[in-house]
């Protein structure tokens, strides 16, 4: 039995390591959008598109140039209630487009229903549920989706945020032992991470 | 017209916002460190700003606001304007 073991030890300890794969994101978003676009959707310039779920009419989908689209989102195209007057209408849809305006950003997990439009410079809170016309400029949170304020309030308060970084760039260690620092997040060795090399 | 701005009133609004007892407002507390809010707050409290003492204030300005005080300060001044144009 130990024998067995130590066989099967040893032939882990001697398969060759599979190196994790570095993620480029730009390559996957560059990707995604491609794949996108093949299915009909209407993509801008300058967009990152963390999600596939553009409903079954994709081509129904619109957005501008430098929208943000967070994972998560989803765009639904068509309202499968109409199925409630098969009764008498067998082969009945009901469907609506969307359109996104330039410079919006859609937070992770939002759902935007038939025949909504969203403005320019928008940003759509994470979880809304937005339907109708959101004017450009527009703060939209909440299920239901609600207007509180202007967007341009929000970029100018994360602007002057302490917490607000230029990491962009960054190589991952980098900005973890920077945000550890910044926010006093001590490793689980002990050693606050600032003293890390 | 009103001509003395109306203090107690924005007072009233910061409280109400941040569910805080106006009384116990002071110029040194921070919106989001002492009053617990975040931008969403800081939207929320310009819009109601807004919408009930009838000025329009600032994005930038409002960006950089730290304190009640600072707040207090930057909406006196924007009433003080409207004041002046309307008459």
């Amino acid at each position: 039995m130990w024998s067995a073991i130590k066989r099967r030890v040893q032939a882990f300890l001697s398969e060759p390591k599979v190196e994790e794969p570095v993620l480029d994101y730009r390559a996957l978003n560059e990707q995604r959008i491609a794949r996108l676009r093949e299915r009909g959707v209407r993509i801008g310039e300058g967009c990152l598109i963390y999600t596939e779920e553009f409903s079954t009419e994709p081509y129904l989908v619109e957005l501008g140039n430098r929208v943000g689209v967070a994972g998560g989102v989803c765009f639904l195209t068509h309202d499968a209630s109409a199925m409630l007057m098969r009764a008498t209408r067998p082969t009945v849809q009901h469907f609506g487009r969307i359109v996104v305006g330039n410079n919006t950003y859609i937070g992770q997990n939002s759902i935007l229903l038939p025949g909504t439009t969203v403005g320019a410079d928008c940003l759509i809170g994470a979880g809304a549920v937005v339907r109708g016309q959101v004017p450009d400029n527009s703060l939209v949170i909440g299920n239901p989706g609600k207007i509180i304020g202007r967007a341009s309030i929000v970029l100018e308060r994360m602007q002057n945020s302490p917490d607000t970084f230029d990491s962009l760039q960054m190589a991952y260690d980098d900005r973890r032992l920077m945000l550890e620092k910044h926010f006093g997040i001590v490793r689980d060795s002990g050693e606050p991470s600032s003293e890390q090399p | 017209m009103n001509t003395e701005f109306p203090s107690g009133e924005l007072d009233r609004i910061i409280a109400e916002i941040y569910l805080r007892s106006a009384e116990t407002l002071t110029a040194e507390q921070k919106l989001d460190e002492d009053l617990g809010g975040d931008s969403l707050t800081v939207v929320e409290l310009v819009m109601a700003i807004e919408r009930k003492m009838d000025v329009k204030l600032p994005d930038r300005g409002i960006g950089k606001i730290k304190t009640v005080g600072e707040l207090r300060e930057l909406v006196r001044e924007r009433w003080e304007t409207r004041k002046i144009i309307a008459s």
